[in-house]
Formats: structure tokens, C-alpha cells, sequence
């Protein structure tokens, strides 16, 4: 029996080495192996989609009219200037890839000290099937972390998003790296004032060929029910919105979905294929418009809801 | 349950305080407990086929026991074939229904006839070839009176569905595994450490090896139509990596779970990759299997005693067989013959038995006519393995077809390649420590560095931080459960 506790000891000894000096070796591993090395650690500060820069500002932002939420297809289809000459103040929360179980930590954060009369949530299939890893390090790399951060990556289960939380918490606390300035303009991409990303006019020569199913992961229905009961304790006005899209796709039932939100009395807008937004002149890529697709678009939705 | 999931990283723990603090004193309960956990173990993927295993052990068991009351011979014949019968049904039909009547079909419609038979949605067990061969070797061996008929049933059913090596080896004799769970268990420290060790190491080279390499062959492989020469020959290499990573990964983590509680498991692989022919790697390579077909296909068909042509005729009827072992598809089947093939020359040259002992047994580093026997035998397998990974063997002639074209001298290239360039060096790592242990039975068994305990935790420290950065981070199943 003492060797048995002699063992068992040593394997706790193990075990407490290692959480002592594992989130080391990630800092270690983060500062001194060049990034296109890096395997299990993600950390994307100034990526894509203007992130760091919209979460800067949306600390700044306060009592608006109008809050878009979702992913790439939010920051780039709903342009705070247009609905601004409408007058409304309005500010784009979408993030690269966003999927529910981020626009949860978003919503927690920021609804209070937004507080919208209304709130758009922009989805597609993809955000209700997604794993919601990929999508995680975007939030991480670029904005703060806390609790509502460790809780989503133990929910994901998975260690690369945990890495990256470990290194990105490093970085927050130790380098002072939410201090730094982003660019505007990364290539035909600029950020406008409100979280918006404008692109410039490019036509689309892709076909949309996919077929895309909604699949409910289980994870990211749980997060999806929960925003819907956090937005129902707002007093904005909700609106599901599917934003145009390349016609090229094909839907697959999505009926536990729309059940719910018919027993929820939360309306779900299907614009995904509106007559007057062309497959070529109005996207730049199978699914995101470009200035003219959104211009049509915000000026719909404004006749159409507001 | 896998092994690389957090349900094994509670069950494991769980299981072995009940072992040693509960059920430390009582042998029978502790047979018990080890039964029921490997009953939930499997359970865990699809309870229903627990009545498999549970059937299988209760004919092997009764027809042990009849087996040791009588001395007829017809009457032990009989016995042998109901076990043999029922053990290889369930198999075939599980395993092989709908290959042979495909096949069938296939023969009866170039005969000119149209055979109405419809193929079974069968679901195929996991692990039963291994559980199916180990059941067998039991029977075989008391029918041979090489082993007497197990009489407690609790031991026999806890020998018969032992969670560590129950889906995928390794295949245990009766003969080495039964009796350890007829004789009382004690816990020793060095044997602990040794399987915790085993452990960490079958972690790493499944989670961090094969897993990453499995990315990389897998598009590789479904994408082989566009594929340059030597990208296909690369998807090749890493396939070679991830079988082996995968495999003896699975097979270091069971032999070191094992270890933990009191049992020693057969050693499955003996570092393959470092064979100078292919006699040697077959010695090497699932060495629990090699050797069944040995002892309990081989030997009976006459082995190596006789003419040439039985000697051929035996080298290929193992050799195949064995390729059949691994799953319903003709490309098993060419990948085997292939492998007698390779081994043919060797043995009617009588040099299948030159290289026993270990590869540069008394230097560190192999002598220049040693790499080049074991970067042939390597190229070789890596060959055969395209047949084992290939869909089926259009797409593996055309495989090796592109890749012995002339853009093997080319640099390979698919988009991608940038992530694949990030686990080489971990490849490179996990070869050189392999190398070093090449002489002992699993690679970190006998690293020097166990005269330094300081400096042999800040190992064990650096191999978990590897394996955190660089496995690959979603859970996977091992190739060798589809077996």
C-alpha cells in the first residue's frame, strides 16, 4: 500500500508540474518560435476582419439605435453610414466567423452599455453547425478575456483554443497588448467608424455550389437559445435576418430552428435571395456583397423595418 | 472508449483505485472489476454488441471445460470446430458477408447470370478480429493440451474482454495472459512507472504522430488524381508514419495501461521502421499477430519443412491471409501478397533469419551498407502500404502510377504543404528517440537519462508540452478498430 501512495503521490507531484509549467512553455513557444511554426497556438492579433480595432471602439460606444450582430457576413453587410443619413446610430459587432457561442460573450459584454432599440442577428447555416473553434481565436487574440472566455473554451474541449487563451491572457496582462494601434486599410478592405468593413467593388466570377444544412451542433443551440433569452430581456426589438447570399447555394430543412422561433414570437427574415441582388455585380465572393449589394440591401431593410 | 479521450482519462484513475485500495485483498473481485470495466469500456462505443463478446466467451468457456472432461479424440474434434465455427461465424458474417457476396455477384454476372441477393447494412464490431483471434488461441491450445481449460468463468471472461488490448491488441496467447488472472496481483513501483511511461510515449506518437500525419495523407490520398510524383510519394511517407504511429501508439498505451494493473502484455512492435529486409520487419512489425498466424496457420500447413513449393505455397497462404485479417477488401489482400512477394527471395535464399539481433547493436549509428538495407525495406513497406490506405486497387495502381512518374524529382507541392512543413521536425524529434530505444521493448523504456530523476522528469515535462502543442485537437479513432 506506501508504494501505491508513493506512486499515486508522484503522479499528483507530475500532474501539478505540469500545470505549473505548461501555460510557460505556450508563453515560451508564443515569443520565441517564429508564428508560421506555431501548430496549437492561434493567436491572430490584427487579423482579417478589423476585430482589435471594432472592439476598441465598441468600448467607446454607448446608447445606440441599432446593433448588428454575427459573422463576416454581418461586419460586411450592414454599413452603421447608411443607416446613420436614415438616422440611426447603429454599431456592427460582427467578428470573423462569429458563431453563437461568441456573440454570447459579445452580448454579455457589450448589450448593457449598447443598449439598442434594436438588434439585428445575422445568421447563416454554417453558424449553427460550426464547431466554433476557428472562430474563437479571433475573440481571444483581439479582445480581453475572462470568464465568459475560459468557460467557451472548455466548452469546445479543445486545446488549441486553450493554448491561445493561456498565451493571449499573457499577452493582455504582461505586454500590454490591448494598447496598440490597427491599420485601416489591409488591402481592398477598410474599416469604417461603427465596425463596419467596407470592400471595395469587385464582381464575383464564383458560382456558389454548396449545400448547406442546418445542423444544429449541440453546443451552438445551446448558445443561440441563450442569446435569444438574453435579447428577450432587452427592451430592443429582435430581428433574425438571413442576409443575401450567392443563389448558388441550396438549403436544407431547417425546422427545429424556425419552430423555435415561432414559439418564441421572434420574427426570422429570409432575404438571402432578393430580386434585385445579383449573383455577380453585387458580390464579391460567393457569400458577401460588396458596396453596391449593400448599399441596395440597408436601404431595403430600412423601408422594410424601420 | 479511446484511449485519447477525457471519458479514458477518468475512466483509467477510476478503475485503478477500486483495483488496488477496494478490491486489493480479493483476486476474484478484482477479476471482476476487471471484466466489468472492460464490459463498460466497450460498452461505451455500442452496448449492443456485448452479447457478442458475452457469447463468445460462454461457448469458448463451456466448450474449455468439455474439452478437459474428455479424452475422445472425435469428441475433442468436435469441440475444437463449434468454437472454431461459432468464433470465425460471426466474424465472416460481421466482417466479410457482404465482401463475398459482392464478390459472388461479381463472379455469377460474368458467368452470365444475375444472382438476387442483397447486401447487409452490418455494422462491424470493433475489434472482433483481435478479440475472435485470441478466443481461438484458447481454444486451440487446450485442444492441444498446451493449456488447461480455465474453471473460473470470472477470470476467463475478464482474459477474453481485457479492456486494454480488447479492441486492438494486442492479440494475447492464452497461455501468456490467462494464468496472470489466476495468481495474485501486487502493485510494484518500477512496473508503475514503466507503464506510465509506455503510456505517455503510445500517447505522443498517436495523438502527435499519427493524427498530424493522418491530415496530411488523408487529402493527399483522396486527392491523389492531381498530386505531383513526389507529393504522392510524401502522402505515402506520411501514411507510413501514421499506420505505425497509430498502431504501436495504441499497442504502448494497452501493454503500459496493462502494466498498471499487475499484467504483462506481449510486446506488438519492435521498432519495424529500423528492419534491414522484410523477414525482419514482419518479426517487428504486429508481432502478436505475425506470430499467431505462426503458430496457429503456419506450423499446422507444414511451415518451412518440406519442398520449395510448400514453403512458397505456406509464405502465401500467411501472407494473404493475413492482408484478409485486416478487412474486406482486395486491396488488404494485395498488400499481403505483396509482402510474400518482398519475403519470397529472402526465404528461398535461407537468408529470411540474418538480421535477429537489433539493428548497430554495439554503435550509436547504423554502418552505411545497414541505412541502405533499412531505406529499402522502408521504401518497400512504404509501397505496400499505398495498396493497405488505397479505396481499392484502381485507385492504388494509380497511385503509384503518378507517383513513379517523372515529377517524383519535383518538389512536392498541394496547398497545405505550409501546415505539414510544421510537424517535420516532430517526426524528426519522435525518430531519433525511437532510434535510441531501438534495443529495448517500447522507446523510453531504457533512456540514460533515468540515472538523472531531475533531468528525467524535465523530459517526461518537455514530451507532455509536445504533446499539447502539437497533437492534433480533435479526438480520433485508431485505424486498427475498423480490424
Amino acid at each position: 500500500m506506501k508504494i501505491l501512495i508513493k506512486f499515486l503521490k508522484k503522479i499528483l507531484l507530475f500532474i501539478g508540474l505540469i500545470i505549473l509549467i505548461y501555460p510557460i512553455s505556450i508563453i515560451i513557444y508564443g515569443e520565441l518560435i517564429p508564428s508560421y511554426f506555431h501548430k496549437n497556438l492561434f493567436y491572430e492579433k490584427f487579423a482579417y476582419g478589423f476585430s482589435y480595432t471594432r472592439f476598441q471602439e465598441v468600448k467607446e460606444t454607448k446608447n445606440i439605435d441599432v446593433l448588428f450582430l454575427g459573422s463576416s457576413r454581418s461586419y460586411r453587410h450592414y454599413d452603421p453610414r447608411i443607416f446613420k443619413e436614415a438616422g440611426f446610430n447603429s454599431f456592427n459587432l460582427g467578428s470573423s466567423s462569429q458563431t453563437f457561442l461568441q456573440t454570447e460573450i459579445l452580448v454579455d459584454r457589450y448589450l448593457d452599455s449598447l443598449n439598442p432599440d434594436y438588434i439585428i442577428l445575422d445568421i447563416y447555416p454554417g453558424m449553427f453547425s460550426s464547431n466554433g473553434v476557428e472562430s474563437s481565436f479571433d475573440l481571444i487574440s483581439n479582445d480581453y478575456n475572462n470568464w465568459g472566455t475560459l468557460k467557451m473554451a472548455l466548452e469546445l474541449k479543445n486545446l488549441m483554443v486553450l493554448n491561445t487563451l493561456i498565451y493571449a491572457v499573457y499577452k493582455e496582462h504582461f505586454t500590454n497588448s490591448l494598447n496598440d494601434k490597427e491599420v485601416s486599410v489591409k488591402g481592398e478592405n477598410e474599416y469604417i467608424p461603427g465596425g463596419y468593413v467596407r470592400r471595395e467593388v469587385t464582381t464575383n466570377k464564383e458560382k456558389g455550389k454548396l449545400q448547406q444544412n442546418w445542423e444544429l451542433n449541440g453546443i451552438q443551440w445551446e448558445s443561440f437559445t441563450a442569446i435569444i433569452e438574453k435579447l428577450k430581456k432587452s427592451s430592443a426589438k429582435i430581428l433574425i435576418v438571413h442576409s443575401p447570399r450567392n443563389s448558388g447555394f441550396n438549403y436544407i430543412s431547417g425546422d427545429k430552428l424556425f419552430k423555435y422561433l415561432q414559439n418564441n414570437n421572434i420574427p426570422y427574415y429570409d432575404y438571402k435571395e432578393l430580386k434585385f441582388i445579383n449573383d455577380s455585380i453585387h458580390f464579391y465572393d460567393t457569400s458577401h456583397m460588396n458596396q453596391n449589394g449593400v448599399e441596395l440591401y440597408n436601404k431595403f431593410l430600412l423601408e422594410k423595418h424601420f | 472508449m479511446l484511449f485519447n479521450s477525457l471519458d479514458f482519462a477518468i475512466f483509467l484513475p477510476v478503475v485503478f483505485i477500486l483495483y488496488w485500495f477496494v478490491f486489493n485483498n480479493n483476486l476474484k473481485w478484482q477479476n471482476l472489476l476487471v471484466a466489468a470495466a472492460s464490459y463498460l469500456f466497450y460498452g461505451w462505443w455500442d452496448w449492443r454488441f456485448l452479447s457478442l463478446i458475452l457469447f463468445s466467451t460462454l461457448v469458448d468457456y463451456f466448450v474449455g471445460v468439455s474439452l478437459g472432461r474428455t479424452e475422445a479424440p472425435g469428441r475433442r474434434k468436435v469441440l475444437l470446430w463449434i468454437s472454431i465455427l461459432v468464433n470465425l461465424g460471426f466474424l465472416g458474417f460481421f466482417k466479410y458477408y457482404n465482401y463475398f457476396l459482392d464478390n459472388f455477384k461479381s463472379a455469377f454476372s460474368i458467368a452470365g447470370y444475375e444472382l438476387n441477393a442483397n447486401s447487409l447494412n452490418v455494422i462491424l464490431p470493433v475489434g472482433i478480429s483481435f478479440y475472435t483471434f485470441q478466443t481461438l488461441s484458447y481454444t486451440i491450445d487446450v485442444y492441444k493440451n498446451r493449456l488447461e481449460p480455465a474453471k473460473d468463468f470470472i477470470s476467463f471472461a475478464a482474459f477474453v474482454s481485457f479492456f486494454p488490448q480488447l479492441v486492438a491488441g494486442p492479440i494475447e496467447r492464452a497461455t501468456n495472459l490467462l494464468p496472470q488472472f489466476y495468481k495474485n496481483r501486487k502493485f510494484e513501483y518500477s512496473q508503475g512507472v514503466d507503464g506510465m511511461r509506455q503510456i505517455l510515449w503510445g500517447l505522443f506518437k498517436k495523438v502527435v504522430i499519427a493524427d498530424n500525419c493522418a491530415v496530411y495523407a488523408n487529402h493527399i490520398f483522396e486527392n491523389s488524381a492531381d498530386m505531383s510524383g513526389s507529393t504522392l510519394l510524401l502522402g505515402a511517407i506520411f501514411f507510413t508514419f501514421q499506420i505505425y504511429g497509430d498502431f504501436s501508439g495504441y499497442s504502448d498505451i494497452a501493454i503500459g495501461t496493462a502494466r498498471l494493473f499487475g499484467f504483462n502484455l506481449m510486446q506488438n512492435f519492435a521498432f519495424p521502421y529500423f528492419s534491414r529486409d522484410i523477414a525482419e520487419f514482419w518479426r517487428r512489425w504486429h508481432i502478436s499477430l505475425s506470430t499467431w498466424f505462426r503458430d496457429y496457420l503456419y506450423i499446422p500447413l507444414g511451415g518451412s519443412r518440406g519442398g520449395t513449393w510448400m514453403k512458397v505455397r505456406n509464405t502465401f497462404i500467411i501472407f494473404i491471409v493475413s492482408g484478409f485479417w485486416h478487412g474486406a477488401n482486395w486491396t488488404f489482400i494485395i498488400w499481403g501478397a505483396l509482402n510474400a512477394v518482398y519475403f519470397l527471395p529472402l526465404l528461398l535464399t535461407k537468408r529470411n533469419r540474418q538480421n535477429m539481433e537489433v539493428v548497430a547493436q554495439n554503435s550509436y549509428l547504423p554502418s552505411f551498407k545497414e541505412l541502405g538495407q533499412m531505406s529499402l525495406t522502408f521504401g518497400l513497406t512504404v509501397i505496400a502500404w499505398v495498396f493497405f490506405r488505397a479505396e481499392d486497387i484502381g485507385h492504388a495502381i494509380s497511385y503509384l502510377n503518378g507517383m513513379f512518374s517523372r515529377s517524383l524529382l519535383s518538389i512536392p507541392y498541394y496547398e497545405g504543404i505550409g501546415f505539414a512543413i510544421k510537424v517535420i521536425p516532430i517526426i524528426f524529434i519522435f525518430f531519433i528517440i525511437e532510434w535510441l530505444g531501438r534495443k529495448d521493448r517500447f522507446a523510453l523504456e531504457g533512456l540514460k537519462i533515468y540515472n538523472y530523476p531531475k533531468l528525467s522528469w524535465g523530459f517526461y515535462i518537455c514530451l507532455v508540452c509536445l504533446i499539447g502543442l502539437y497533437m492534433f485537437t480533435f479526438e480520433t479513432n485508431f485505424i486498427y478498430f475498423q480490424f
